[in-house]
């Protein structure tokens, strides 16, 4: 924890608004992310990763530097998520995608007409993926990308998700599995959208 | 000895932490092809899902927006925050006892509800034990005394019994001085009558 961190955890520890917006700046991509890759949906995964930072400022009292502000805050978050998991509060999946949300918001990141195949590639690859990712259940999902984008050790998501290491491994192991199995049966569309944006 | 499960476990676990299996596991790698194939397909499922981190991040100009509705979240929840220890004045001490609440899990929530409900069905089904009180009560008791008395009586009869005489002839004869029988004995005759009668 640098010190400017800990001086705006204590400023905003001291009911200081903007400087808990600061520290939200810092961590708002990588919380977003975890809860876009978990819920799917550009919208819930705002509406997941705002709900976290509020829990965090009302908790914020009781963070005692013991581990770093990140490894507390994704406490929060994976808290958030099982919560949302057992309320069922999602949207239908598909409903507003990342890359529909990046459409709307600035114009020149995907344009079909001036699209490089490398943008259709990733643009297809995404699918393919946010795909597989559905085929998980929330709980394998959850193992999967803290596992792998979070680089938590089993261990800790073990302590995290009240489970034992055991089932996080299995856990972790089904998803991977599921995942290669789901790419490999979409291995050909990537092909063909890129021969039909070079056409 | 090589083993396939192992050495699959082991790609996976490799490839996860972000080293390369290829500089760990080489001897097993090139022994076994079935091994190289599934390093191949984990590596490139891995690539294609660490891909998605670049391709699903929001562009910049979508972040201010962001952190401005998260600012209007904040400013909307904001509530004063109580310390550990540290009390709040605004209300007098008979406002906070009645308006406060404890949190209670729901299982010992209903067993408590269920104690107390149960309580007050056995209080109001079981009438309540009488309790004994000792008065002391006057009694009047009737004696009575049973007395037995032999009585004698004449027997009624037309024909006279032959009577036992003969021992007590003179004591019966002594008390029956004074003796008067109530009833008569009348005989009637009739004359002309056959050798029968009487």
């Amino acid at each position: 924890m640098t010190d400017n961190e800990a001086d705006l955890i204590r400023r905003a520890q001291a009911d200081d608004a903007n400087a808990f917006c600061s520290l939200a700046e810092r961590y708002a991509r990588r919380i977003y992310l975890l809860a876009f890759h978990y819920c799917r949906n550009a919208q819930d995964a705002e509406d997941l990763s705002q709900e976290v930072w509020l829990k965090a400022y009302q908790a914020l009292a009781g963070f005692r530097s013991d581990s770093s502000f990140y490894t507390w805050l994704r406490r929060i978050t994976i808290n958030a998520f099982l919560n949302h998991q057992r309320a069922g509060t999602f949207r239908q999946q598909g409903q507003t995608t990342v890359v529909e949300l990046v459409d709307a918001d600035s114009e020149a990141v995907f344009d079909s007409r001036a699209a490089s195949p490398e943008t259709v590639y990733n643009k297809v690859l995404f699918e393919s993926v946010m795909n597989a990712l559905e085929e998980l259940t929330p709980s394998q999902r959850l193992m999967f990308l803290l596992r792998h984008y979070d680089g938590m050790s089993y261990d800790e998501i073990a302590a995290a998700m009240n489970c034992s290491t055991g089932t996080v491994k299995k856990g972790v192991s089904r998803a991977i599995s599921k995942l290669r199995a789901k790419l490999d049966t979409d291995n050909d569309e990537p092909e063909r959208l890129t021969r039909l944006a070079e056409c | 000895m090589h083993n396939c499960k192992t050495t699959r476990e082991r790609l996976t676990e490799l490839l996860l932490d972000g080293a390369d299996p290829r500089m760990v596991l080489a001897p097993e790698l090139r022994a076994c092809a079935e091994c190289r194939e599934e390093f191949d397909a984990l590596n490139e499922t891995l690539r294609a899902a660490t891909r998605l981190i670049e391709t699903a991040t929001p562009p910049e100009s979508y972040w201010p927006g962001y952190h401005e509705r998260l600012k209007q979240r904040l400013h909307a929840a904001q509530q004063p925050r109580v310390e550990p220890g540290q009390y709040v004045h605004s209300r007098s001490w008979l406002t906070r006892f009645f308006v406060s609440s404890i949190r209670v899990p729901v299982p010992v929530g209903l067993a408590i509800i269920m104690i107390v409900g149960l309580a007050f069905a056995l209080s109001i089904r079981v009438p309540a034990e009488p309790s004994i009180v000792h008065v002391p009560v006057e009694v009047p008791v009737i004696q009575e005394r049973t007395v037995e008395r032999i009585v004698y009586r004449e027997k009624r009869s037309r024909k006279a019994r032959p009577r036992q005489v003969s021992t007590r002839h003179d004591s019966t004869l002594a008390s029956l001085e004074g003796f008067k029988p109530a009833e008569e004995v009348k005989l009637t005759v009739i004359k002309g009558g056959s050798g029968n009668e009487k």
